[in-house]
C-alpha cells in the first residue's frame, strides 16, 4: 500500500493538509501529518521556478521510528502501514529523533504523536485515504506498490525511494515526479 | 411576538439524503449539496452528520466539474455552522455604538419604519440595496423585487466590483440580448484546446478544483500561456509566462493582435464572413500596438509577445481564460472587448476546445417577473426620465439602456460609485451584506460615509467591520443551513445546496429577511414566488425565457450539468454558445449585435462616448499616468486573493487563519533589499490615502517594481486582525461600468514598520476622506472624445492631459 504524488500535478493548494487534519480531527497548529512544501518561487537564470511537494509519510519498509518506539506503539502492518497506537504512545518523541523526514510530530494538546497511516480506517473500508479523495487534481493517490511503480513509469515518472525503503516487498512506495522547469 | 416565516428552511427532506456507514464513528446521515460560492466552481460536496453533528465534509465524485475534489475552503463549509464568530442573533446599534440585541420582530418593525420615513422625506431614490458573492440566489431575487416596489433602481451587487467588466466588453462584440457577453463554454471543454491563454486569472489559487481541467489539458498536449504580473501557482504550470506591467493589459493583446494581423495568421474565412469594421480595426492595431512600442509600456519583451501571439494564433483551437485580472482594471471594459476580438479574429468561436472562456460569467438576467401594475405609480422604476438621470450613478454605461430588467444593473450603478451620494445626502439608506466596509477601495472614505447614513442594514454571516459599523445587524444561514439557490457558478449554471444541519442561533436565510420586510409595506411576495425554496427558485428561472428550464428539479436531477439556454420545451441546454449554425436563442442571428457580426469595431460603444476599439488606457495612479506621485510612491500596487481562504471565508475559523496567517505584501529581492527589508518584516505599506501594514514576502514572484497584496483581513477579525489591502486603492472607477481599481490599484512605498503590532501606526491619510481625487470631467471629458482625436494621442503622453485635468487646468 503507497501514496503516489505527481509533483507537475500538484497546485499547492493544500487541501490535503486539511482533510487530514480534519479526518483526524486535529486542531489549527503546526501539527501537519501532510504538509506542502513549497520552493520558490525562485530565479534561476532566465527561469522562474515554483513546486509544491505533498509530504505525509515513506511507511518505510525498514522504519526508523518504529525501531525507536519504546513502547510498541509505533508498528508496521502487514500491508506496510507504519502507524502509531494512541492508546501505547508515552509521547516521549524518540520516533521523532529517528526519522529523517519529519513525518512523527508531537501534538501538545493531546502528549502523544501523530502522524500519517495512510487512514487506514478508511482503505481497510474500501475508501481512499483523505487527502486522496480530496485532491482536485489527483496529485497525489493511492494503490499498492507495483500499481504505483507501473504508474510512475507509464508517465514516465522517476520514483524516488527514501534509504529505508529499499525493502519494497515489505513496505511501501513513495513516488515524486521532480522535474526541472522547462518554463520560459 | 415570534416572527412568522412562511418559506421553511427546507421543504424537500428526502432527495439527494441517504444513510451510510462511516469507518471509526458510525451510521451518517450522507447530505449531498454543494459549495457556497467561495469561488465559481461550486463543488459537489457530501456531508456526513452524526447524531446530529456534521462530522466529516467530502467531495462528491458524481459532479462532472469537481468530479471528487474539494479545496481548504469547500471543506470549511462544515465548521461554519459551529464558529462562534457567526452573527448570532439580530442587532441595532446603540448611540454609544455598542449592539443591543434584539428580536427579528423588533428589528424588522425599526426597519420598516426607518425606510418609510427616508421614502416618505427623500423619495425611494434614497434607498440603496448591495448584494454580495456570498448572498443566496434566492436572497437576492427577492431583494430585487423589495426594491422594484419600494421603487428605487438602487440595486446592486458584485458586477462591478468583481469579474463582470470582461462580460460588458464581451456583449459589445459578440452580442446578447440582455447586456453581458458569457462564457462561450465550460471548462471541461478546455481538453480540447491546443493551447491556453490564461490572463488575468489565477486558476490554480482562486478555482482550485477548476485547476484539475488545465492539469488534464496540458498533459493532452496543451500549451499554456500565461500573463499575470506576479508568478502565482497558475504561471508554475506554464510553458510560457509572461509578467505585464498591472494595468496594461490592452496593451499584451493588442501587441498580440498586431502580430496576428501583421503576420497573416488570423482566420480569413472567420473575419471576412463575420466581423464588422476589420479595416478600420487594422489599420489601428498596425498604427499603434506594434510589439516594440507596448514593451516600452507594458513591460514584456517584444519578442514574448511575438511567441504568445504565434503560439495563440497557431496552436488551435485556442481559447482565452481571463477573469478578475482583465475586469478590475480601470480599462477593464477595454480589456474585456480585447480578448474578445482577440479569440474571434483567429476563429475560435463555436469551436469545441475554443471560444471565450472567460471564467466568472455566467450570470443570466434572471429579471423579477413583477406584473407592471405591481409597480408603484410613484416609484422611480417607472420614470423614464428618472431612470437615467436619477440613478445614483455617473458612468458611461448608465446612458445605455441595453437591459432595464436585470438587477444588479450591468451598467452604472456600482457600489464604489455611490460613496459621494451618500456625502451629498442623496443616499440615506443601504441594505447589503459581505464586508464592503473592508472591500471597498479607500475604505476609510466609505466607512466615514456610513455615518452619515439613516440607517444602514447588515445581513451578515461574520462579526466584521461591516456589521460593526452598520445600524442594523442580522444573522444570516450560509450554504449548509438551508435548501436554496446558489448564486451563479461557472458554465452558465445554477446549483441547488441542501440543508445540512439547522442554523445554531438565531440565523435566516436572507430571503425570509426580504418577505418579511415586504409585509410590513403590505406586499406579500409568497403570492408571487409561493412558500417553498424550490417555488421560489423556479419563479425566478422562468421569468427568464432563456433559463426557464433551469428549474430546481432540473438542478437536483442534473448535478453540474443545469445551466442556460435552456428554454421552455427543450429536454437539454445549449452549451456551446454562438455556433455557426445557430441562433443566439431568442433572435434570429448568430450574434446578436447591430451589424449581426462580431464587432471589431463598435459604434455603438463610440455613440456612447467610449472607445470604439480597445485602446490602452492608464489606471488612474501610475508610473507613467502621474509620475509626480511616483517620485513619493515609487512601487505599483495590485491585489488579489490566496487560495486557502476566500475574503472573510475561512479567517474566522483557526484552521483558515493557521494556513495564511498574515496580510503580506510580496516584494522582490532586490527592492526588498534597497529598502532594507527581510523576508517576514513588518512594513508599513502607504499610498496617498491609507497607511496599513503588511508582512513582507519576498521572493521572485513580482517585478521588481511592482508589489501584491492579497485582499481578505478585516480588524475585527479574531486571529491576526490587519487594516485590510483595500483602504489603500484609489477610489477612481472604471468610467464605463463603475469598477472599482483591485488591479493596477494605485502607487505605494513600502518601509519597515517599528512594531510587530499589526494594528499600530494603521490609518486614513487626510486625503483619503476627499473621496476621488480626480475631478469627475475626467471621465466623461476623455471619452466623450470624437475618435480621430483619441486615435492620434494613443499610446502617447496619455497621462498629460489627465494630469491637466488633475490640476484642474
Amino acid at each position: 500500500m503507497g501514496i503516489f504524488t505527481d509533483t507537475e500535478r500538484c497546485i499547492g493548494c493544500r487541501s490535503c493538509e486539511i482533510a487530514c487534519k480534519m479526518e483526524k480531527e486535529l486542531p489549527a497548529g503546526p501539527v501537519r501529518p501532510m504538509r506542502v512544501i513549497e520552493l520558490g518561487p525562485e530565479k534561476f537564470g532566465e527561469r522562474i521556478r515554483y513546486d509544491f511537494i505533498p509530504m505525509n509519510c515513506f511507511h518505510c519498509g525498514r522504519a526508523p521510528c518504529v525501531e525507536a518506539c519504546p513502547t510498541g506503539a509505533m508498528q508496521k502492518r502487514e500491508d506496510g502501514v507504519v502507524y502509531v497506537d494512541d492508546e501505547s504512545c508515552i509521547g516521549c518523541r524518540q520516533c521523532i529523533r529517528a526519522c529523517p523526514f519529519g513525518a512523527p510530530q508531537y501534538d501538545p494538546s493531546s502528549g502523544k504523536v501523530v502522524k500519517c497511516d495512510l487512514c487506514m480506517h478508511r482503505v481497510d473500508a474500501g475508501l481512499e485515504p483523505a487527502c486522496v479523495a480530496k485532491c482536485p487534481t489527483r496529485a497525489v493517490i493511492a494503490g499498492n506498490a507495483g500499481e504505483l511503480r507501473r504508474l510512475a513509469e507509464g508517465r514516465g515518472l522517476n520514483l524516488i525511494q527514501p534509504v529505508h525503503a529499499e525493502d519494497t516487498h515489505a513496505g511501501v512506495v513513495y513516488a515524486t515526479r521532480f522535474e526541472l522547469s522547462r518554463r520560459v | 411576538m415570534k416572527e412568522e416565516f412562511p418559506i421553511p428552511l427546507a421543504s424537500d427532506t428526502t432527495s439527494g439524503r441517504y444513510r451510510e456507514e462511516y469507518p471509526g464513528i458510525g451510521e451518517c446521515e450522507v447530505v449531498e449539496t454543494v459549495c457556497s460560492n467561495q469561488c465559481e466552481t461550486m463543488c459537489g460536496i457530501k456531508a456526513y452528520v452524526h447524531e446530529g453533528r456534521i462530522r466529516r465534509v467530502y467531495g462528491n465524485e458524481a459532479h462532472p466539474i469537481s468530479r471528487g475534489g474539494l479545496c481548504t475552503k469547500g471543506q470549511f463549509m462544515g465548521l461554519y455552522p459551529y464558529s462562534p464568530y457567526r452573527v448570532k442573533y439580530p442587532m441595532i446599534t446603540q448611540r454609544d455604538g455598542s449592539k443591543k440585541r434584539v428580536t427579528w420582530s423588533e428589528a424588522l418593525d425599526f426597519i420598516a419604519d426607518r425606510l418609510k420615513e427616508v421614502r416618505e422625506k427623500y423619495g425611494p431614490g434614497a434607498l440603496a440595496y448591495f448584494g454580495s458573492g456570498r448572498t443566496d440566489q434566492q436572497e437576492r431575487w427577492l431583494g430585487h423585487m423589495f426594491m422594484e416596489l419600494y421603487g428605487s433602481p438602487n440595486v446592486t451587487g458584485t458586477g462591478p466590483l468583481c469579474g463582470e467588466n470582461n462580460g460588458v466588453g464581451a456583449h459589445f462584440t459578440f452580442g446578447s440580448t440582455f447586456g453581458l457577453g458569457r462564457q462561450t463554454q465550460g471548462c471541461e471543454d478546455w481538453v480540447n484546446s491546443k493551447c491556453i491563454f490564461i490572463c488575468g486569472k489565477n486558476v490554480m489559487e482562486t478555482e482550485v478544483v477548476t485547476s484539475q481541467w488545465l492539469i488534464e489539458a496540458k498533459e493532452r498536449g496543451a500549451k499554456l500561456i500565461v500573463m499575470d504580473p506576479r508568478y502565482t501557482k497558475t504561471a508554475a504550470k506554464a510553458d510560457l509566462y509572461l509578467q505585464h506591467r498591472p494595468g496594461t493589459d490592452v496593451g499584451v493583446f493588442n501587441a498580440m493582435m498586431h502580430v496576428i494581423i501583421e503576420e497573416d495568421l488570423y482566420d480569413h474565412d472567420f473575419v471576412s464572413r463575420w466581423c464588422h469594421g476589420w479595416e478600420k480595426f487594422r489599420e489601428f492595431i498596425l498604427k499603434y500596438y506594434s510589439p516594440e512600442r507596448m514593451e516600452e509600456l507594458t513591460w514584456v519583451p517584444a519578442e514574448k509577445l511575438r511567441k504568445a501571439a504565434r503560439m495563440f494564433a497557431t496552436l488551435t483551437p485556442s481559447t482565452i481564460v481571463s477573469n478578475h485580472g482583465t475586469a478590475q482594471q480601470y480599462n477593464g471594459t477595454n480589456n474585456g472587448r480585447a480578448t474578445a476580438i482577440l479569440t474571434a479574429i483567429v476563429g475560435n468561436l463555436g469551436k469545441p476546445g475554443g471560444g471565450w472562456t472567460v471564467m466568472h460569467q455566467t450570470r443570466g438576467a434572471y429579471p423579477t417577473g413583477l406584473p407592471p401594475d405591481a409597480k408603484p405609480k410613484d416609484g422611480v422604476t417607472k420614470d423614464e426620465k428618472f431612470l437615467l438621470n436619477g440613478w445614483w450613478g455617473r458612468t458611461i454605461g448608465m446612458r445605455y439602456k441595453g437591459n432595464q430588467y436585470c438587477p444588479p444593473h450591468p451598467y452604472g450603478t456600482s457600489l464604489a460609485d455611490w460613496w459621494d451620494f451618500v456625502y451629498e445626502g442623496k443616499i440615506r439608506a443601504l441594505i447589503w451584506n459581505g464586508n464592503q466596509a473592508c472591500n471597498q477601495p479607500n475604505g476609510y472614505y466609505v466607512r466615514e460615509a456610513l455615518k452619515k447614513l439613516d440607517i444602514s442594514v447588515h445581513l451578515g454571516l461574520w462579526a466584521n467591520t461591516t456589521g460593526k459599523l452598520s445600524t442594523v445587524v442580522l444573522p444570516i444561514c450560509y450554504g449548509f443551513e438551508f435548501d436554496g439557490t446558489t448564486h451563479h457558478a461557472n458554465e452558465r449554471r445554477l446549483e441547488w445546496h441542501r440543508k445540512v444541519v439547522d442554523p445554531l442561533w438565531e440565523q435566516r436565510p436572507g430571503r425570509d429577511f426580504w418577505i418579511a420586510l415586504a409585509r410590513r409595506f403590505g406586499w406579500d411576495l409568497t403570492k408571487y414566488v409561493g412558500k417553498t425554496p424550490e417555488s421560489v427558485h423556479d419563479y425566478f428561472v422562468k421569468a427568464w425565457p432563456l433559463s426557464y428550464g433551469q428549474t430546481a428539479k432540473f438542478c437536483k436531477e442534473n448535478l453540474g450539468r443545469a445551466w442556460w439556454p435552456h428554454l421552455k420545451g427543450e429536454e437539454l441546454p445549449m452549451y456551446y454558445m454562438y455556433m455557426e449554425d445557430q441562433n443566439y436563442p431568442g433572435t434570429d442571428t448568430r450574434f446578436p449585435t447591430p451589424k449581426k457580426k462580431v464587432m471589431l469595431y463598435s459604434e455603438e460603444l463610440e455613440e456612447l462616448g467610449y472607445d470604439p476599439i480597445p485602446v490602452l488606457h492608464e489606471p488612474t495612479e501610475s508610473v507613467v499616468r502621474t509620475p509626480k506621485v511616483a517620485e513619493e510612491y515609487p512601487l505599483t500596487l495590485t491585489t488579489g486573493h490566496v487560495a486557502e481562504t476566500y475574503h472573510e471565508q475561512g479567517r474566522y475559523l483557526p484552521w483558515g487563519a493557521d494556513l495564511q496567517p498574515h496580510q503580506f505584501v510580496n516584494i522582490h529581492p532586490d527592492t526588498a533589499k534597497a529598502l532594507g527589508i527581510e523576508d517576514g518584516d513588518m512594513v508599513y505599506v502607504e499610498s496617498r490615502r491609507a497607511i496599513v501594514k503588511a508582512k513582507a514576502r519576498v521572493n521572485h514572484a513580482v517585478h521588481p517594481r511592482v508589489v501584491w497584496m492579497p485582499e481578505g483581513w478585516d480588524e475585527e477579525q479574531p486571529f491576526f486582525p490587519y487594516a485590510p489591502t483595500d483602504l489603500l486603492l484609489p477610489s477612481e472607477i472604471d468610467p464605463f461600468y463603475g469598477q472599482a481599481q483591485y488591479k493596477g490599484s494605485g502607487l505605494v512605498k513600502v518601509y519597515k514598520a517599528d512594531s510587530d503590532d499589526p494594528l499600530t501606526g494603521v490609518g486614513p491619510k487626510k486625503e483619503a476622506l476627499k473621496g476621488p481625487m480626480m475631478k469627475l470631467k475626467l471621465f466623461t471629458g476623455w471619452y466623450a472624445k470624437p475618435f480621430t482625436e483619441i486615435e492620434r494621442e494613443q499610446c502617447r503622453n496619455l497621462m498629460e492631459e489627465d494630469v491637466q485635468a488633475m490640476r484642474g487646468e
